[in-house]
């Protein structure tokens, strides 16, 4: 991330580009932005590890009962 | 009908945004395509997306399905969802280099100020080597009843690269 947030902006009526620094208001959207997707990417990650691990409790009771490898893939 | 290109735009130096104004309002619907890449999230980071400077996640909902790291997901962001806004994957700094996701967006009616306004996105986002590629489809609606005429494209966090390009284009 840049030092100073920056912005482009094209006016499609002019042709005119822009680099502009955000402004208070703007800084303060992406800082919530980001405070937001760090808590839904930890959140997204810690249901992916606890799928992950019913996944291979499921597939150890199965082994137990006599099922093949092969049988577990399977179902 | 044809396809015109409005404007394109690459963009000269890391960005958080990326900006279209003052949006002609005489096309039927507009088709965006850009190749967006971020400084920020591993080997993935996350674009979305804003309507006429419109950035309160309570004005959109959206609803996606996706492949990534050999799971399908997909969720529904309800308005106010944190996610509402998010248009899906593109490669972060751990991405192979040289890898920009590939974004396509079409917005229909977008110019009418009696309904509110609903993007369709498709995204293919390489990742790294070991972890492949991210494919998202999502619908994002704006629960508004303006014309829309500006369009931002942003990052959860971090920035887009230099390099980052879109393509504006409006259907005669």
């Amino acid at each position: 991330m840049s030092e100073t947030l920056m912005k482009t902006v094209i006016d499609c009526s002019t042709g005119v580009e822009e680099v502009l620094p955000l402004t208070p208001e703007e800084v303060a959207q992406f800082e919530a932005d980001a405070a937001a997707a760090e808590a839904r990417y930890l959140e997204r990650e810690a249901a992916a590890a606890a799928k992950a691990a019913a996944k291979a409790a499921a597939h150890e009771k199965l082994a137990a009962l006599g099922l093949s490898a092969d049988e577990i893939a399977a179902l | 009908m044809a396809f015109e290109l409005i404007k394109k735009t690459t963009a000269p130096t890391a960005s958080a945004s990326l900006s279209f104004t003052n949006i002609p309002q005489t096309y039927k619907e507009l088709k965006i395509f850009a190749t967006l890449r971020g400084t920020s999230g591993t080997n993935r980071g996350t674009a979305n997306i804003s309507f006429n400077s419109d950035t309160n996640t309570s004005n959109y909902k959206g609803y996606e399905w996706y492949y990534e790291d050999g799971t399908m997901g997909g969720e529904f962001n309800n308005s106010g969802s944190s996610a509402s806004r998010n248009l899906g994957a593109m490669p972060g700094p751990s991405g192979d280099t040289n890898q920009f996701g590939a974004f396509e967006v079409i917005i229909p009616n977008y110019a009418n100020t009696t309904n509110y306004k609903v993007a369709y996105t498709s995204i293919a986002s390489p990742k790294n080597a070991s972890t492949g590629y991210s494919y998202w489809d999502r619908g994002t609606t704006w629960l508004s009843n303006s014309a829309i005429n500006s369009i931002t494209f942003g990052v959860n966090s971090g920035d887009l690269i230099s390099q980052s390009t879109i393509w504006l284009y409006g259907l005669k």
